[in-house]
């Protein structure tokens, strides 16, 4: 069902690049097994990018450690949801005890989206987003927690708030983007669905050319933040 | 930086082509860390330098550093504590399940690297480069002769060690994974016989690992990686890694499978007799020898319990092939790693 994948990870006009991201996918018996995560830091030029790479690299390893043998038991979502916390509990106070001892605010946003056979997860936490694409549709499956400029939601900083989760199925002619707020910012979503939308034929070139063009339409459009984004076509 | 000012060098750990390895104290934390000093080609520690901060993985070093001091480039990475494979090996002498489950951890390791995007190919896989944490883990050293690339690779220079690096490494220009799935072949082959093909006639002992073997398909996985054709080998390590499962999931199905036929022989004989006796017994047909016993089983309100303990041991036959089965999925439930993406400035 998955066909591909497109990423963009764009620093754009920062000095830095403080968003990370991760791309996984597996095969297994029961069919593809896919997690995409971004996750956008923030405190500071090093501080952003250490928690945001940290909380990237330890679900990159949870991906390939624990996640299995989530999916191949059954109460999968339950399952999932208790892991996921417990693994993002685990990371937040990490960072906040690092954040600590250097006396620095530090914090990063988590958008994760896992898709496994025909159905998907997303846990949210943050203004990083995840945009739906059907081929006429275009609608956001995660609410953005964030009041203007400042997150109500973020890893690393304050106290632990568990993410928010959405589920679905995913049915063939869909794609989802996940992003953050760098890319989805200065790009309306109806924009996205023209460039990106799943019409016939599926063109994994076309569409990576597409996007490369939207976020160079952010930059003119003078988008100040990093910029990523995980394209996943089904 | 100055190195003096922060590093106390403890000791020597080796020497290779690239540099010389120190184990070295980092003095404002009393922390070990193990520092790489060029001595060969610059290029080389270098690229080491770009492959360990480009590679996220607890079985790969963590790079701290990469510093310039009195004309030499240093490398300073995670000190690796445990021994060495050949060590382990030499010392342990692992019996052919040991030395299976252990090639298995480095199969997965390298079914890792390979599958990235872009991939590594190692180039130089022998059993000094991997080490045996205290922990029982596995970490992969030394990576000065490691490329990274999206399928083929073309190098500048031959590498790998001899008797280990495939035919085509120390002659040609273009390499792809294939290359290090033969010299995980050699690998395997000094695990199961302990005999090292570094040395002369620098050949591994195929015959010897293929009678370590317990089943064909092990012995077909053996000859596969060693064949001198990179095109009839797997083509990467995720290639060999699928066949690796399979061969063991073919001895412990096997195994399993046994058990349950053992039971289920033993149930459909019991079930046989027992059923005849209750046929025997309904029809009221004498049987002068039928122990005492036998009369308990088959009369009055016992006859019903009786009944359903039958009725349960035929549903547990016919479950048993349909458990075999779950326990093979579970063994080979990932069939294979497709896209390993991490972008960060961390």
């Amino acid at each position: 069902m998955f066909r591909f994948s497109n990423v963009i990870y764009e620093k754009g006009k920062r000095e830095k690049n403080e968003d990370s991201i991760a791309l996984h996918k597996l095969t297994s018996v029961r069919g593809d097994i896919i997690m995409a995560l971004v996750c956008d830091g923030c405190g500071g030029m090093d501080e952003g990018s250490f928690a945001s790479g940290t909380v990237a690299e330890e679900f990159s390893i949870w991906f390939y450690n624990e996640l299995p043998d989530i999916l191949r038991g059954i109460a999968v979502r339950k399952r999932l949801e208790g892991a996921v916390n417990r693994k993002l509990y685990e990371v937040h106070e990490r960072l906040k005890s690092y954040g600590m001892q250097k006396d620095e605010k530090l914090g990063t946003t988590f958008t994760l989206f896992i898709a496994y056979g025909n159905k998907y997860i997303c846990f949210q936490a943050g203004d990083s987003t995840v945009l739906k694409l059907t081929a006429k549709d275009a609608e956001y499956i995660c609410d953005i927690q964030a009041n203007g400029n400042v997150l109500t939601r973020c890893i690393g900083s304050g106290r632990y708030r568990p993410p928010k989760l959405s589920f679905g199925k995913i049915r063939s002619d869909t794609a989802f983007l996940v992003m953050s707020d760098g890319m989805y910012g200065k790009i309306k979503k109806e924009e996205f669905l023209k460039a990106a939308g799943p019409v016939e034929p599926a063109d994994e070139r076309k569409t990576e050319k597409r996007l490369k063009a939207l976020a160079d339409t952010a930059l003119k459009r003078d988008c100040r933040d990093n910029m990523s984004l995980i394209y996943l076509r089904f | 930086m100055d190195i003096s000012d922060e590093y106390e060098i403890v000791e020597k750990i080796s020497e290779g082509g690239e540099g010389e390895v120190f184990l070295a104290r980092y003095i404002r934390t009393g922390r070990m860390f193990a520092m790489k000093v060029q001595t060969g080609d610059i290029r080389n520690l270098k690229n080491e330098a770009k492959i360990l901060g480009a590679i996220n993985d607890r079985r790969i070093p963590y790079l701290i550093d990469f510093a310039h001091y009195e004309d030499k480039d240093i490398l300073i990475m995670e000190y690796v504590k445990g021994m060495t494979l050949k060590q382990y090996v030499e010392e342990n002498k692992p019996d052919a399940e040991g030395a299976f489950k252990l090639f298995l951890k480095i199969t997965e390791l390298f079914s890792f690297l390979h599958s990235g995007s872009p991939g590594m190919i190692y180039r130089d896989i022998k059993p000094e480069n991997i080490m045996i944490t205290d922990d029982s883990d596995i970490k992969l050293v030394d990576m000065g002769a490691a490329v990274m690339s999206y399928g083929d690779a073309f190098v500048e220079s031959g590498a790998g060690s001899r008797g280990y690096a495939a035919p085509e490494c120390m002659n040609e220009k273009r390499i792809d994974a294939s290359a290090d799935v033969y010299s995980l072949g050699v690998l395997l082959c000094f695990m199961l016989t302990g005999n090292d093909p570094s040395k002369p006639p620098f050949a591994p002992d195929v015959e010897g690992a293929i009678a370590a073997c317990t089943n064909e398909a092990k012995r077909h996985m053996i000859k596969k990686c060693l064949s001198t054709d990179p095109s009839k080998r797997y083509s990467d390590a995720s290639g060999l890694l699928s066949a690796l499962k399979d061969a063991e999931n073919k001895e412990y199905r096997k195994s399993v499978a046994e058990i349950f036929e053992d039971i289920r022989t033993f149930l459909s004989a019991f079930l046989s007799v027992d059923a005849v006796m209750f046929i025997l017994e309904q029809t009221e047909s004498r049987v002068s020898l039928l122990p005492e016993y036998l009369s308990v089983f088959y009369k009055g309100n016992t006859g019903k319990t009786h009944i359903l303990i039958l009725a349960l041991l035929m549903i547990l036959i016919l479950m048993s092939d349909a458990v075999s089965e779950h326990i093979g999925e579970r063994r080979n439930f990932i069939i294979s790693r497709d896209i390993n993406i991490l972008f960060t400035e961390k």
